[in-house]
């Protein structure tokens, strides 16, 4: 166990280092001048000249690039073009409005997707269980940008009950004041991009607990609980949900790496000041080591994500050997 | 390969879910041939009413069925000119994601041992490589058009095909028929590609309908983000430039048939794959 | 023709903790051990033991799907391993198996037509009109007639007969001098058994091949074998002529695998077992 662990750990690290290395390429090979996306072009000639020398983009590329990593295991993301301050300072409080999205409203999907998509086994046939099936599948297949709109047009357009967008009502807090978090104005803003998001990312695992737990019913298993007389839900709830339960955790890893990335979009739509959205803008306003920083950012917490899933799978599964 | 195509058809004909979804599959592969030529209006082309004024979030009527944009622009024409970016984009992902993620599981699974170590964590490493965001950064740095997104989604989206051919030819291999094909004297590449392939068809298929489904919506994504190509009228960008304009709210009918059309597409996909996943995959028919 | 000289297929035991200790060396799982036999032309040695006797991975190293730690095979007098080494596809051509399920010898996808002429196009015949022609031919001689009404089938619409028919047809097409037939009935309804056992046996007179018959079945060696070689633990324990070795086995081994033979099977009386008492005394 202690050595699957170490291995994996291993693999993560290796993974996030070959990231930062296609970025540190990506971002110096691709835009015309090498030194762009480095440093602004805002900056007085005498100024761009001293940072030039500061991240040693007058030696040769390795040079450079080994500089980067130096940099980025100290945390030194360099300085925005936009407003000259150090990246970290701009991205350490997106990191935290990203998570408390996204992180509840996983969990929410998962737990309820399951349920539902248990109770949708259970009642398989009935015209509630096609019409959740097809709204299932509808709602999967609908672009999460266009479903936040719709409910922005409904829920704070139309009936006025949730505010447009953004984290609190501006103004309300200084910036970056942590007792925002503890507000009712800002559990009043979080509410309807965690209903959407939530909504959205539980029609996987729904669809998935549903068909598994199906695909059970045949099992001998499944056949002897019943000749043993059991109750039809106490077999499907008792036994098959059980079992279904695995593969959907097996998911999970995979699942948690597109709502980390698809954030992206969410917080687009609803102005949720996470990494995603200070990505999107960085990027408009050609910000590249913000850009950059961002990007890094989402690329660890989708690593590091997919690796805390991978344990749990673990450690729900016995069959998976750590050898 | 033509039969394997013609039992794809055969087996997707049967339920009821699947026929709906080749009916819409085919309405939209119609309007990505005949949108521009059936477009009642330019799609860029600002619209006046008699009065010589211009239709500004114009509400939907008989001269303009979904009404206009701030710009004037006519949206039913917009829409329909707007199918052909999201199926060739699509189409050409879903087609890229399957050739490479085929020939990597069939190579990992067959040779197995460093080969497969080496192409395995490769593909952890792109798994690990969060999706949308690279997507958006790749297209920022090279230049936005649909040729850097169909690659820049290939490179992110082969992942998963490649995991599931690995899986299926790992049990494959051990396969008598394996044994007896590599005991006439048969090469490596004639055991893999005439061999094997045949047998991962129907799972190559199955990746092709999710990937298209993924793609499409990504293509919606990166244009509602504002990093689509800027030359192309897709529903994507159409989202982005109701949303850009700020008067999105102001005007549904701008902002819900794009949302719908590409609902309603990755539906009849995902209806067909599923359709199809069922044939092939007998556990799942009860389902 | 066939002469296997102490054939010896050694695996390394799965490394458990204990081979880590000092002064152990790592384990080896002795599969084959010097096993030697001769097979004439026509001729159908029988190979007999139970699973894990070792029998079918002696077959797996003769058709060269795996290799022997020791030892060699020579046809006609020439080193199979050096010609296998000079020419790959040219040892495929004389030596062909059999395989024991024909439900997982047969590649699903295929039609008849192409599964039996597959062995052709992997040798580098281009020839397609020859190739259906030989197509044709071999599957009339194991009686898949008319041969045309086959050609189109995919294997799930055969019967587990007809199916090891096909198995046999393709490995006849390359004209082998060499067959190993592992298990090739093992899987089989017992009315179709003896239909392909004789098949079996006419093929390898007819055509001249030197055949290994593998079975944990007694009942049938009588029908198909010239002589037996009975297997116990990668050891060949008794060689001799198929009525010699049922009426009079020498090796205590061999004296249980014939009492266990159910006598039951009304095929198998044409060579009843030993009383047990008379072999003990």
């Amino acid at each position: 166990m202690a050595g699957y662990l170490l291995r994996r750990f291993w693999h993560m690290v290796l993974t996030l280092f070959a990231m930062a290395t296609l970025m540190f390429f990506l971002f110096r090979l691709l835009p015309g001048d090498p030194t762009a996306t480095v440093i602004s072009p805002s900056l007085y000639p005498k100024a761009q000249e001293a940072m030039r020398q500061q991240f040693g983009l007058d030696r040769p590329l390795f040079e450079q690039y080994l500089l980067y990593l130096r940099n980025l295991l100290v945390l030194d993301f360099g300085f925005s073009f936009q407003t000259n301050r150090p990246v970290f300072e701009m991205i350490q409080g997106r990191l935290l409005n990203t998570l408390l999205l996204i992180l509840p409203s996983m969990f929410a999907a998962y737990l309820l997707g399951a349920v539902i998509g248990a109770i949708a086994a259970w009642k398989r046939g009935s015209a509630g269980e096609v019409g959740l099936v097809f709204t299932a599948t509808a709602l999967q297949s609908a672009p999460l940008f266009w479903l936040g709109m719709l409910a922005i047009l409904l829920f704070s357009i139309k009936l006025d009950l949730f505010p447009i967008g953004h984290i609190v009502t501006p103004g309300l807090f200084p910036e970056q004041d942590w007792r925002m978090y503890l507000s009712a104005d800002f559990l009043h803003h979080l509410a309807l991009p965690f209903l959407v998001n939530t909504l959205y990312q539980l029609c996987f695992p729904l669809l998935l607990m549903r068909s598994t737990m199906l695909s059970t019913i045949g099992e001998d298993y499944i056949e002897l609980a019943r000749m043993k007389g059991l109750s039809e839900r106490r077999v499907l709830f008792g036994h098959a949900a059980r079992n279904a339960l695995l593969p959907l955790a097996t998911t999970l890893p995979m699942i948690l790496g597109w709502a980390v990335a698809g954030s992206v979009v969410i917080e687009t739509v609803f102005s949720w000041p996470g990494l995603g959205l200070l990505m999107v803008e960085a990027i408009s306003r050609a910000d590249y080591p913000v850009a950059q920083a961002a990007f890094l950012l989402i690329a660890v917490l989708t690593v590091f994500g997919t690796f805390i899933a991978d344990l749990l799978c673990g450690l729900l599964d016995p069959r998976i050997v750590y050898a | 390969m033509p039969t394997i195509i013609l039992d794809f058809f055969r087996a997707v004909w049967r339920g009821p879910f699947g026929p709906t979804g080749l009916v819409i599959l085919g309405i939209c592969l119609a309007l990505a041939i005949l949108g521009p030529a059936i477009a009642p209006y330019d799609p860029v082309a600002r619209n006046y009413d008699a009065a010589g004024k211009l239709l500004r979030l114009a509400s939907p009527s008989w001269q303009h069925w979904l009404g206009t944009t701030l710009l004037g622009r006519d949206v039913l024409s917009q829409m329909l000119v707007g199918a052909r970016p999201a199926l060739l984009v699509g189409g050409l992902t879903a087609l890229g994601t399957v050739l490479i993620g085929v020939n990597i599981g069939l190579i990992a699974g067959y040779f197995g041992g460093r080969i497969d170590s080496f192409l395995m964590r490769l593909t952890d490493m792109f798994l690990g490589l969060p999706f949308l965001p690279f997507i958006i950064i790749v297209l920022s740095l090279t230049g936005r058009s649909l040729t850097t997104m169909v690659i820049a989604m290939t490179l992110v989206m082969w992942r998963s095909t490649a995991r599931v051919v690995r899986a299926q030819v790992l049990s494959l291999r051990e396969m008598p028929f394996i044994a007896a094909a590599r005991i006439t004297g048969a090469s490596d590449l004639a055991i893999i590609y005439r061999e094997i392939a045949p047998n991962i068809m129907p799972i190559a298929l199955v990746s092709v309908a999710f990937a298209l489904a993924w793609a499409i919506i990504t293509e919606a994504s990166i244009g509602f983000l504002g990093f689509g190509d800027p030359s192309v009228v897709s529903w994507g960008s159409i989202v982005y430039d109701a949303y850009a304009s700020q008067m999105m709210y102001r005007a549904p009918w701008w902002v819900i048939p794009p949302g719908i059309a590409i609902m309603v597409l990755v539906s009849a996909v995902y209806f067909v794959g599923r359709a199809y996943e069922q044939v092939i995959n007998p556990r799942l028919r009860t389902g | 023709m066939i002469d296997v000289r102490d054939l010896t297929k050694h695996y390394a035991a799965a490394a458990g903790l204990r081979s880590l200790l000092p002064g152990r060396g790592r384990e080896v799982t002795r599969a084959v051990e010097g096993v030697s036999f001769a097979i004439g032309a026509g001729e159908v040695l029988g190979l007999v033991g139970e699973s894990g006797s070792g029998k079918s991975t002696t077959g797996r190293l003769l058709v060269g799907l795996e290799t022997p730690t020791s030892g060699s095979m020579r046809i006609d007098g020439t080193d199979s391993a050096a010609a296998r080494a000079r020419d790959k596809k040219a040892f495929h051509r004389q030596v062909q198996m059999i395989f024991q399920d024909p439900y997982g010898a047969l590649n699903p996808q295929h039609t008849v037509e192409d599964l039996v002429g597959r062995p052709l196009l992997y040798q580098g015949v281009r020839d397609r009109a020859a190739i259906a022609k030989s197509v044709r031919a071999v599957l009339a001689e194991v009686g898949l007639t008319p041969a045309e009404s086959y050609l189109g089938k995919h294997p799930h619409q055969l019967s587990g007969g007809q199916r090891q028919r096909v198995c046999i047809a393709r490995a006849i097409i390359l004209e082998p001098r060499f067959l190993v037939a592992d298990e090739p009935v093992s899987m089989l309804d017992v009315s179709i058994k003896w239909d392909i056992v004789r098949l079996l046996k006419r093929l390898a007179r007819q055509r001249g091949i030197a055949m290994l018959y593998i079975t944990h079945d007694l009942a049938t060696v009588g029908a198909v074998c010239d002589r037996l070689a009975i297997m116990y633990r990668g050891r060949i324990v008794e060689t001799g002529p198929v009525e010699q070795v049922m009426a009079a086995p020498a090796d205590p081994y061999t004296r249980t695998l014939i009492a266990a033979i159910p006598s039951a099977d009304p095929d198998a009386v044409r060579v009843r077992p030993p009383v047990l008492v008379q072999g003990l005394g």
